[in-house]
Parts: C-alpha cells; sequence; structure tokens
C-alpha cells in the first residue's frame, strides 16, 4: 500500500515536470499526431490551426521565422544523427528563449516558426534577435570532430494579417526569409 | 540482341540507395526487421557487396521506409543522403570538373544510380530542360515520393557544384501537396504543381560552372571503376519509350518486331512493368508536342506534322485528350 502511494507521488511530481516543460510548446490544444517526432516541437499544420483559431478569436500577433543556414552541409559532414541531434538542441535553446505564451512550431527541416501572440512586429524583432544570439553562442559538440560547430543563423518577422490564409501566410514568411537568404547570398546554401 | 533490365532482373548493388535509406531509418529508431518486411532482402544481403538487388525490391524498401517514416521529409532526407553517398558511381557524378559533365556522367550510369527513372534534356536558347519518365508503373503517391527523392537529390548535386544558391524550376503532376513547406524549404520557390509534366528547369550557364570540390584524377579515377562495374544498359520501358520518340513508324507491331517479339509477348512484358503500349505512346506524344509549342514556341502545324498527324483538327482533339487544354490555351 505504501509502496503505491510513493510511487502514485512520484508519477505526479513527474506529471508536473512533464507539463511544465511542455507549456511552452503548446498553448492549448493537444493533439500528439501533431508532434514532429524528431525535435518534440509541434508541427506546422498545428500552427495553422492555431493561427485559424486566432483569426476566429481575433487576436492580434506576430510571426517570426528562424533559419540555419549551412544545415544539409552540417548533415552532409557528420551525418543524419548528428544532425538530429542538433536539431533537438536547437529546438530546446529556442524553447528556453521564448516567452510563456510564445508557441514554436518546426516549419520545416532546419526552418522554425514562432507564433508571438499579441506582440508588435519591434518587440517580435527584439525577441528574435535575442533567439539568434542565443543561437549564435551555442558551441555544439560534435563527436567526430574537436571543434565545435557554431550555427549561422537568420530570421524573419512579419505580422500576422487575420483575413489571410495561414498557410498562405506562412508560406509568404518563408519567402521573405529566402529572400534575404538570396540577398546574404552568395558563398553558403 | 541487346539486353535491357526488367522489373525482376536483380542488378542494383546495396550501394548508394538502399544503404542511405537503411541508415537513414536505423537513425529515426525504426528496426531493421519491419523495414525489410515483405521486401525479399535479407539483413546478410546487405553486408555483402556483391549481392544484386531488382527494381521490385527497390520498390517494395521504398514504400516501407516511406510508411514507417511517417515525416513528411524522409524523402528530402534520402535525396541528400543520396549525394552524400561514397560509392565510387556516386563520387564520379560528384567529383566532374563541372555540372554539366557530372550530369552527362549521371546519365550514363543512370540506371545504377537512378533506376526508378529515365530522363530526357533538351536545351533551348538560354535554358537546360530535363524531363522525367518512371520506368515503372507505380501508384501516384509512390511516385511523387521518388520525384521527391530524385528532386532532392538534384537541388543537393546543384548545391554542391554552384558556390551561390541555385535557382531550378521544378514541375511536378500531382496537386499542391499539404506539405508545401518541404518543398519550399528543400528544393526552393520555383516550385509548381498541376502541370502536364515532370520536368526540372535551370540556366544553361550553371552547366558550365566550375565544380569547387573536383578533383580530375580522382574523378578519372571513379569512372574508370565505375565503368567495371557497369553492367547493365537501359531500362525495357525506356528503350520502348525512345523507340516511339525517335522513329514515326511506331505502331505496337513494329515496335514489337523490333525488340524482335510477337506482339502478345511485348504487351505481356509491358503489362508486367504496369504500363501499356498506348499510354507510354500518348505520354511520348504529349512530351513531345508540349516541348515543341510550350518551349520552342512552334506553330500548330510544324507541331502536328512533326508528330506525324494528318491535319491540324486531329491534332488539336488529340492535344485536348492528352492535357486537357488546346494548343492555342497553352501559348497564352
Amino acid at each position: 500500500m505504501s509502496l503505491t502511494s510513493a510511487g502514485l507521488y512520484y508519477w505526479h511530481q513527474e506529471q508536473f515536470v512533464l507539463n511544465r516543460q511542455l507549456r511552452r510548446r503548446e498553448a492549448h490544444l493537444r493533439e500528439h499526431e501533431k508532434v514532429c517526432p524528431v525535435t518534440g516541437l509541434y508541427r506546422v499544420n498545428y500552427l495553422h490551426s492555431l493561427m485559424q483559431q486566432q483569426h476566429t478569436e481575433q487576436q492580434g500577433g506576430t510571426l517570426g521565422v528562424i533559419d540555419i543556414r549551412d544545415f544539409a552541409k552540417f548533415n552532409a559532414q557528420f551525418g543524419f544523427s548528428e544532425g538530429d541531434r542538433l536539431l533537438r538542441e536547437i529546438s530546446d535553446l529556442l524553447v528556453m528563449n521564448c516567452r510563456l505564451n510564445d508557441v514554436l512550431c518546426r516549419y520545416a527541416g532546419d526552418c522554425f516558426i514562432v507564433l508571438m501572440p499579441n506582440t508588435s512586429q519591434s518587440q517580435a524583432k527584439e525577441l528574435l534577435a535575442q533567439m539568434k544570439a542565443a543561437l549564435n553562442h551555442c558551441a555544439f559538440k560534435v563527436a567526430k570532430s574537436k571543434g565545435a560547430q557554431f550555427q549561422h543563423i537568420l530570421t524573419a518577422t512579419m505580422a500576422m494579417d487575420l483575413a489571410q490564409d495561414p498557410v498562405q501566410q506562412t508560406s509568404q514568411l518563408h519567402q521573405q526569409l529566402q529572400k534575404e537568404k538570396a540577398l546574404v547570398g552568395a558563398a553558403v546554401y | 540482341m541487346q539486353q535491357y533490365i526488367s522489373l525482376d532482373d536483380k542488378y542494383l548493388s546495396a550501394e548508394g540507395m538502399i544503404t542511405a535509406l537503411v541508415e537513414l531509418a536505423q537513425g529515426r529508431g525504426i528496426p531493421l526487421h519491419k523495414l525489410l518486411r515483405g521486401t525479399g532482402i535479407f539483413e546478410q544481403d546487405l553486408y555483402d557487396l556483391s549481392q544484386r538487388f531488382s527494381l521490385l525490391q527497390l520498390l517494395a524498401l521504398i514504400s516501407q521506409f516511406k510508411a514507417l517514416m511517417k515525416s513528411n521529409d524522409s524523402g528530402f532526407l534520402l535525396g541528400h543522403q543520396l549525394v552524400n553517398d561514397f560509392s565510387p558511381a556516386m563520387q564520379s557524378v560528384r567529383l566532374g570538373p563541372t555540372l554539366g559533365a557530372s550530369l552527362k556522367q549521371l546519365h550514363k550510369i543512370q540506371a545504377m544510380l537512378a533506376p526508378l527513372f529515365f530522363t530526357r534534356k533538351h536545351i533551348f536558347q538560354n535554358d537546360f530542360y530535363l524531363y522525367l519518365q518512371p520506368n515503372v508503373g507505380m501508384d501516384e503517391p509512390l511516385k511523387n515520393y521518388c520525384f521527391e527523392i530524385y528532386s532532392a537529390a538534384l537541388m543537393s548535386l546543384l548545391k554542391r557544384v554552384r558556390d551561390h544558391y541555385p535557382h531550378c524550376y521544378f514541375d511536378f503532376t500531382c496537386k499542391r501537396p499539404r506539405h508545401i513547406q518541404e518543398y519550399e524549404q528543400h528544393l526552393g520557390l520555383r516550385v509548381r504543381f498541376e502541370q502536364p509534366y515532370t520536368r526540372w528547369h535551370f540556366d544553361k550557364q550553371l552547366l558550365k560552372c566550375p565544380n569547387p570540390e573536383s578533383s580530375p584524377l580522382r574523378w578519372q579515377q571513379c569512372i574508370a571503376q565505375s565503368e567495371l562495374n557497369k553492367n547493365v544498359s537501359q531500362s525495357f520501358v525506356e528503350a520502348v519509350c525512345q523507340r516511339i520518340y525517335r522513329d514515326k513508324n511506331n505502331s505496337l507491331a513494329n515496335s514489337a518486331e523490333h525488340f524482335a517479339m510477337s506482339p502478345a509477348t511485348f504487351k505481356r512484358k509491358l503489362k508486367q512493368h504496369g504500363v501499356s503500349y498506348s499510354q507510354l505512346q500518348d505520354e511520348q506524344n504529349k512530351l513531345k508536342a508540349l516541348h515543341l509549342l510550350g518551349v520552342c514556341q512552334q506553330g500548330n502545324e510544324q507541331v502536328a506534322m512533326r508528330l506525324a498527324f494528318y491535319d491540324i483538327p486531329n491534332f488539336r482533339r488529340a492535344f485536348k485528350r492528352w492535357t486537357g487544354i488546346t494548343p492555342s490555351q497553352l501559348k497564352i
């Protein structure tokens, strides 16, 4: 009897910890088939449903996008399992740098989108700059090489347009990022 | 007579696609026995490089991979991984002095590196066009998945030989997929859907770009090495398509005779590959007409003549049947 209650107590504690950990990765929808298995972040279709909901509630917000440059090169150099590990570490770092209300999603590959409700664009820019700084200073250790790997980060923001289709919007945001990539341009992909 | 590859000929080595696929799946924690279930490939076959596999087995493995990976980007990752491969065949493509030389080499050993498709290239004015067609009849989702794999591989190859972001146009026949973000991320923004063909198209100048990774000596060595292992030429479907494309006199009886078969055997053999003769014929004519009209901007009369149509109304009717639009609508 006492063993069971002790077990239950620890289980309860564990749930607390898990909940706390999950809090900044999701808002209030819970659909676990929408989780990306690699990073544990939500996939983009979750973000879309969330944006739809914001639209019905008439809440404004800003979208930010974060992209790691040269990630394909990293994969080619160190292999996909290291690449996956890097993605996981980066997503943890990003979650750490998010505010409580922000929702972070993995968009595709090495591209993350963060939804910041009730945030002006200048505020969002500042937040993204903080995330970028955090990622820039992350020295990722790879088993194969002696030195640490540093990542180059690109970001872009866009105010959420309530009238527009969410898929269209994220696509637009991504386009903005790609343009920036072309501007920063040569030598790296 | 020349031997053509059929669906169940075992000639593919485990290098390249199969290895990349197994490694990726294991990296994501998928047990090997689950991946290999129903493919006719056994674990010990993978350790033996002299072991050969058939197209049928490869296809089964790919569909198993697709089902087990569950993530939308698995095809693109596989494509990238294909180019990272260290087999002499892949290196002989990757180490070429220019992109043009790489693509030429790729075309030569396509049956080994990219056995599921064959390509036809055209250069018109400033652009380079590559039309892709499947070597095997596949169901629609699997075909699109395979196109994803190879498109990602091409993009990866382009990025290697080019020092800034290469702009390549990708046309797909499928509808705009739900995971459009993966296409944007891995292939860039110049992706179009619901096109009448699957086509890659980029600036001709890219072909002449020097490859920063190139090393002439190692390149030659790899070419010689892959030449040694080369044991096959062309798939059967590709050979039939080529014959239809080049020869005007391409009735079923004529083609069967060309391949030294009776019409019934010929038909049976095509059916085994999941295609029919009239389907191939339509496809070839469609691609030819679309290229002449859309890219080369030729007139209806010229194109109808090139395709051996008796008159223009007949051509217009056939074109509408192939694509759903009339030739003049295409030009707008």
